[in-house]
């Protein structure tokens, strides 16, 4: 298991470079000058360009661009974005955010879609199954920007029980219906996952010899049929939160919270190369890790599998 | 089946808890200062650092105009300048030298005073060309511009590169005393008393030189509020500056301006009671004029010194023809789609400037302005007769509708295929329009940067106007600009502005579709709400906070 973490971790920095480079080059091809929509209705003082481009060494080959910013972030210096705000600052206020916003949105997701899930996949077909059944297809059929905008007009302005928008010193609280927003697709995924996952494997060999044995029924469901079943769900919970934590534009721009998403949106409308990639960088890694993490624990749960 | 009953059980019981805890934690998600008598206004994260010199957009105009007193300040409710630090500017006989005194005993916000030598050296600091500040070339009116601030002989894309300063400071401004400073102009500026009301004239206290970049996010004025913080992308904090003796001393205590990425969110916000004052509704709230009726008595539709243009390109050759020009003005049902499509939060344009711009009143009607569909094809037959046009809009804006509208009431009237084409970004549209790049008419518009009638005509009808990238020239309308700015006083200057204007709406480099007006709501906290017709901005002087009924 070691020698298979560490070959793991090791291939994190060819895909690491790779990713870095190709998005670097991309936000670098978007047409348009960063400067020129700087100055409204009227073209941008000459002196200003000139210097805005000798800054961010503009005027260089891309490649060499992009070593040169790549050299600055190994050593740890995010450096400015266009606005003269420095990326790290920018990206320690954003990045706890979309944490919190995709801690939450999962809590939701597992805690609703796994007890919806059992429910019904243990229980066999009758009014409950229906039910989920109907209400995920519903919650499938949705775009994310309408549940987004009902739960905000709803609850927010029409009832007032929750603020229309969620700042970045909210309480926690207030969080809670960006993610169920943001949780709502992923809720439905997981309860219908769990529940086939479990109907399958209630007819498994290892669950008749378990009855035979004499073992009881909750021991058998507890120990033996969850856990087993509970492998397709968690890596679409581990893949779910990888691309969480890369942030939530739509939602992060209904309940306007300051997070991931938005920064990279605006930064790549801007063609701001330089928050982009440090932006991206964070989250190949933070996505490579998570795989990680699930590969990992499809050992814990199922001792079949081996990684050598 | 104890086992499955009891995780469902606690998962039901979970959810319960969180969705109560949720009900209980409501409302006021940013706490703002100075209790009671605070507000909280909209506002977009500002693109530059805030240095008066470096800010010429709407987001951080706003607070640096809260931050900063000028010379002259723009009234309210006409637009007209008005003196405010300045105690008097004197002109000479033609307009070509004024002595200004400034009031004595004003002071910045960290308690140094306001002298001469304030103005002097952050004039001096935002035409240098090594600060590279955006608002450089409005000093460029200033004898000895071009020794701070050469041009570059080929342009800004060119391969070669501008040569350097060969001076520190501009040889036209001098200090006399340290409440009086004279300006000496390169060319007659009969303007010059509205235009030094602009931000960028702003002065700066000493602690500035010492470190532009530190002041750009912790920056001290002499305005009537002061800064107290800046959460990038979430707020920024202001609050009175006590020791404020200009006019229009505030009676909020202070004001939070709260950052949005986008203004649907910011228009939930005000309906359910957390942000105070909206200075423009987002575009679904304009349909069927739905923000009156969410909002009633707390909306303003203000009209403000803007409009909204076509622009034609005369390097290429469809459009090069006066003829063309005109009958495709004529072709546009202005009227229909103000009513259809901005629900009436537009009014159709008369004449190539806002009627309420001072000095308006002279400029004559645009007869080509007036939608006359048998004139219209008449004009056409004469012309070029292109067989498409096509009308550039930026896509990140809402700006389809309109487009899409002009083009088809030109499809319409005139038989000629029209499409209304979007360009993904803002920047990418200017890029093109720059480099004069572009493929047909494109959306272009103007708000006053001081409301004056040769902010409209210099920039972009005169041949060497900074905005006029479409290559219209014509040397009458640049006589009737230099004739106006070499006047005495501004009233003969505006009369020969106008006549600028009329040779401009016989030639139609452009056609002035509607002049924008502003839809402001809020909410019952504040009340005497003023919205600042050249700005748009809410007049945070007069502002209150409503008592407690």
């Amino acid at each position: 298991m070691g020698r298979y973490i560490l070959r793991r971790l090791l291939q994190l920095i060819p895909v690491f470079i790779g990713t870095t480079f190709i998005i670097y080059v991309l936000v670098w091809a978007v047409p348009g000058n960063p400067f020129a929509g700087k100055c409204g209705d009227r073209p941008c003082p000459d002196s200003y360009i000139q210097q805005m481009t000798e800054k961010y060494n503009l005027n260089d080959p891309v490649i060499s661009q992009y070593l040169q910013y790549m050299g600055n972030l190994l050593t740890g210096d995010f450096g400015e974005n266009y606005q003269q705000i420095p990326i790290a600052e920018l990206i320690s206020d954003a990045y706890p955010v979309t944490i919190k916003l995709a801690v939450m949105a999962l809590l939701v997701e597992a805690v609703i879609g796994l007890a919806a899930g059992i429910l019904t996949g243990l229980r066999g077909r009758g009014f409950l199954d229906n039910v989920v059944l109907v209400s995920t297809l519903l919650v499938i059929s949705l775009p994310v920007f309408v549940t987004g905008f009902l739960l905000q007009i709803w609850l927010g302005v029409n009832l007032g029980l929750v603020s229309p928008t969620v700042g970045s010193d909210a309480p926690l609280v207030d969080f809670i219906v960006p993610a169920v927003t943001l949780g709502a697709l992923s809720t439905a995924y997981v309860s219908r996952l769990m529940r086939t996952s479990l109907r399958e494997n209630r007819r498994a060999d290892y669950m008749r010899t378990a009855k035979a044995k004499g073992l009881t029924d909750n021991r058998a469901v507890g120990v033996h049929l969850l856990r087993n079943s509970l492998i397709p769900v968690i890596t679409f919970l581990g893949t779910d939160l990888g691309s969480l934590m890369g942030g939530a534009i739509i939602t992060e721009g209904i309940f306007n919270i300051n997070g991931i998403g938005g920064l990279v949106f605006r930064s790549i409308t801007t063609k701001d190369t330089g928050t982009v990639v440090a932006v991206v960088t964070l989250l190949v890694l933070v996505y490579l890790l998570m795989n990680l993490l699930v590969d990992v624990l499809y050992a814990v749960l199922d001792p079949r599998i081996r990684y050598d | 089946m104890r086992v499955t009953r009891t995780v469902a059980a606690i998962a039901a019981g979970l959810s319960v808890a969180l969705v109560a805890a949720g009900c209980g934690g409501s409302g006021g998600s940013g706490d703002q200062a100075g209790g009671e008598q605070a507000i909280s206004v909209y506002a977009g994260e500002p693109e530059n650092p805030l240095i008066p010199a470096n800010t010429n957009e709407n987001n951080g105009g706003k607070v640096v105009d809260a931050l900063f007193s000028q010379l002259v300040r723009y009234n309210t409710d006409t637009g007209a300048p008005e003196l405010d630090v300045a105690e008097s500017i004197e002109p000479n006989a033609d307009s070509t030298e004024f002595t200004i005194t400034i009031k004595d005993g004003l002071t910045f916000h960290d308690g140094s005073p306001v002298t001469a030598q304030s103005f002097v050296d952050a004039w001096n600091w935002g035409a240098h060309a090594s600060n590279s500040a955006l608002n450089a070339s409005w000093f460029d009116f200033i004898a000895g511009y071009e020794e701070v601030n050469p041009t570059d002989p080929d342009g800004s894309t060119g391969p070669q590169e501008a040569p350097a300063p060969t001076a520190e400071a501009m040889s036209g401004l001098t200090v006399q005393n340290p409440t009086t400073f004279t300006v000496r102009t390169n060319k007659p500026y009969a303007q010059f008393q509205t235009v030094v009301g602009y931000a960028a004239f702003a002065p700066l206290p000493e602690s500035f030189f010492a470190d532009p970049d530190a002041f750009g996010q912790n920056p001290v004025g002499n305005g009537p509020f002061r800064f107290e913080s800046w959460q990038h992308n979430q707020s920024i904090e202001l609050t009175r500056y006590d020791g404020y003796q200009g006019t229009g001393r505030p009676s909020i205590q202070a004001v939070t301006f709260q950052l949005y990425q986008e203004d649907g969110a910011a228009y939930r916000d005000v309906q359910a009671g957390n942000l105070d004052f909206l200075y423009q509704v987002p575009q679904s709230a304009l349909v069927n004029r739905k923000y009156t009726t969410d909002f009633p008595e707390r909306n303003a539709n203000t009209v403000t010194m803007a409009n909204e243009t076509m622009t034609f390109p005369f390097y290429l050759e469809a459009y090069n023809d006066v003829n063309t020009r005109r009958a495709i003005s004529m072709a546009i049902d202005r009227a229909s789609i103000t009513d259809k499509v901005f629900f009436g939060a537009r009014e159709p344009a008369t004449k190539f400037v806002p009627g309420i711009l001072p000095g308006a009143d002279q400029v004559g009607d645009c007869e080509f302005c007036v939608f006359a569909p048998e004139k219209a094809k008449e004009a056409w037959a004469m012309g070029s007769q292109p067989a498409t046009v096509a009308l550039y809009y930026n896509a990140d804006a809402s700006h389809k509708q309109w487009t899409e509208a002009v083009c088809g009431s030109v499809t319409n009237t005139l038989g000629v295929a029209c499409n209304a084409v979007p360009v993904p970004t803002f920047a990418q549209l200017r890029q093109a329009v720059n480099a004069q790049d572009m493929q047909g008419m494109y959306r272009s518009g103007w708000l006053a940067d001081y409301p004056s009638l040769d902010n409209f005509l210099g920039p972009n009808y005169s041949s060497t106007g900074s905005s006029n990238e479409g290559g219209y020239a014509n040397p009458m309308v640049d006589a009737k600009l230099a004739e106006g700015s070499a006047k005495p006083d501004e009233a003969a200057a505006a009369k020969a502005w106008a006549e600028g204007f009329n040779i401009v709406a016989q030639d139609m480099p452009a056609v002035p579709l509607w002049n924008t007006s502003r839809q402001a709501v809020w909410t019952d906290k504040v009340t005497n709400i003023k919205v600042n017709v050249r700005s748009g901005l809410l007049d945070l002087s007069q502002v209150q906070v409503a008592p407690e009924a």
